[in-house]
């Protein structure tokens, strides 16, 4: 029996009082990509950091390729682990470069090192060049668009040649051409490659045929996960967003969830 | 690629913040707790407190010598941006990038700082120096 991709026992984070993530037990095996789906604030970013080794857990275990998190393999695990998250990476990264961010990723860490090889630098270039960054690489982040911020994230996550991909949002802030060109990049690595996905989104039309597994986490619990047919369907996400939800297939075979929704804004203004 | 040496990695650091500055104000780097971390060595990385930046900087030698390259040549890699104290800030910071691309590819220079002693020639060197605080004290003390 192979060991999991992602082992995670009895995962619980604390914010003060109140806990972020609580009691998570989770298994991410060797040919599994998960769509990871809930409201905003359910503790998404905060397990995917804890994978990523970029955030201490309160109590339980998180092992990543058979290894938990030490001071001798921190920066070394972290590279095998490509995280695109700009909740996460937008709270530290402000006046670097596209360039250096990109860069950053090769050490796991938020900086470049002294052993950047020019080999790296022509590959983080080309990575951006790849995402329609080229005119960008040496922008500070915070005077780029989200888009563009998502994409030095997306080429910081994949110069180093990760075994897992933790995709947290990413197509959020992204234009219709760039989130059907990320979309498609992903599906690729997904098929072409050996890479382990995990990928959080709040938009159903970004659910795609690579995606065989599927979590949904509510306020903090997993409130289902499995095989993805079983968990994507309309009773469970009903149940789920206590409403009606229809699914439909769109002809692009996309998905399209319908909620049965009532605002009353304009009445109590 | 090779892995990021865990141990030792805040002294290495530490070191750096005495030989190195901003590439682009050329001011002094700190280290700064970046991430909250159960492990010391990933919870810091350098910082520029003045650019607000996450910052590796380079040797004071070659910023200086940047420095001096574009102000005396006028030296312009980013003709297209407005003429500002950011762009001349960008500008060193590249030429900053070539002298050490260079003196590390020469053999001149390693983590360490410079391997072969510098004999640096006063004039090629801005009239106006910006030195940490504790320079000009132990300047001070070297002059009495």
């Amino acid at each position: 029996m192979l060991e999991p991709i992602i082992s995670i026992e009895n995962l619980s984070c604390k914010s003060g009082n109140r806990y972020i993530l609580h009691n998570i037990n989770w298994q991410v095996n060797d040919g599994e990509h998960w769509l990871v789906f809930g409201k905003n604030g359910c503790g998404k970013t905060t397990l995917l950091s804890c994978i990523a080794g970029f955030k201490p857990v309160s109590s339980g275990m998180v092992k990543v390729l058979g290894e938990t998190y030490t001071a001798e393999n921190i920066f070394s695990l972290r590279k095998k682990v490509g995280w695109v998250s700009s909740s996460f990476f937008d709270n530290y990264f402000k006046n670097e470069s596209a360039l250096q961010i990109v860069l950053s990723g090769l050490f796991g860490t938020f900086n470049i090192d002294y052993d950047v090889r020019d080999q790296d630098v022509r590959t983080a270039k080309a990575l951006l060049r790849e995402l329609h960054m080229e005119y960008k690489m040496k922008q500070p982040f915070y005077m780029m668009s989200k888009g563009e911020r998502q994409n030095v994230l997306i080429a910081r996550a994949l110069i180093s040649k990760p075994k897992i991909l933790l995709l947290d949002e990413p197509g959020t802030g992204l234009d219709i051409e760039a989130r059907e060109y990320m979309m498609t990049s992903v599906a690729t690595l997904a098929e072409q490659s050996k890479v382990t996905i995990i990928y959080v989104t709040h938009y159903p039309e970004e659910i795609q045929p690579f995606m065989n597994k599927a979590m949904l986490l509510q306020n903090g619990r997993i409130y289902k996960k499995g095989d993805l047919e079983d968990v994507i369907r309309q009773e469970t996400l009903s149940m789920f967003f206590d409403r009606q939800v229809q699914i439909r297939k769109q002809e692009n075979g996309r998905l399209q969830f319908m909620l049965e929704m009532k605002a009353n804004a304009l009445q109590l203004s | 690629m090779s892995d990021i040496q865990v141990d030792g990695r805040i002294e290495r650091l530490k070191r750096r913040t005495q030989q190195c500055v901003c590439k682009y104000c050329g001011r002094e780097l700190t280290l700064r707790h970046i991430v909250f971390s159960d492990i010391n060595e990933a919870k810091v990385e350098l910082y520029c407190n003045f650019c607000n930046r996450i910052e590796f900087g380079v040797e004071k030698e070659i910023y200086y010598s940047a420095y001096n390259f574009i102000d005396n040549l006028e030296f312009d890699y980013y003709e297209n941006l407005d003429a500002n104290e950011k762009k001349h800030q960008m500008n060193v910071a590249k030429i900053c990038e070539i002298i050490s691309w260079n003196c590390k590819n020469m053999g001149l220079l390693n983590q360490d700082g410079f391997t072969v002693p510098l004999n640096v020639e006063e004039n090629t060197w801005s009239e106006c120096l910006v030195l940490p605080s504790r320079e000009v004290v132990l300047q001070e003390e070297e002059g009495k």
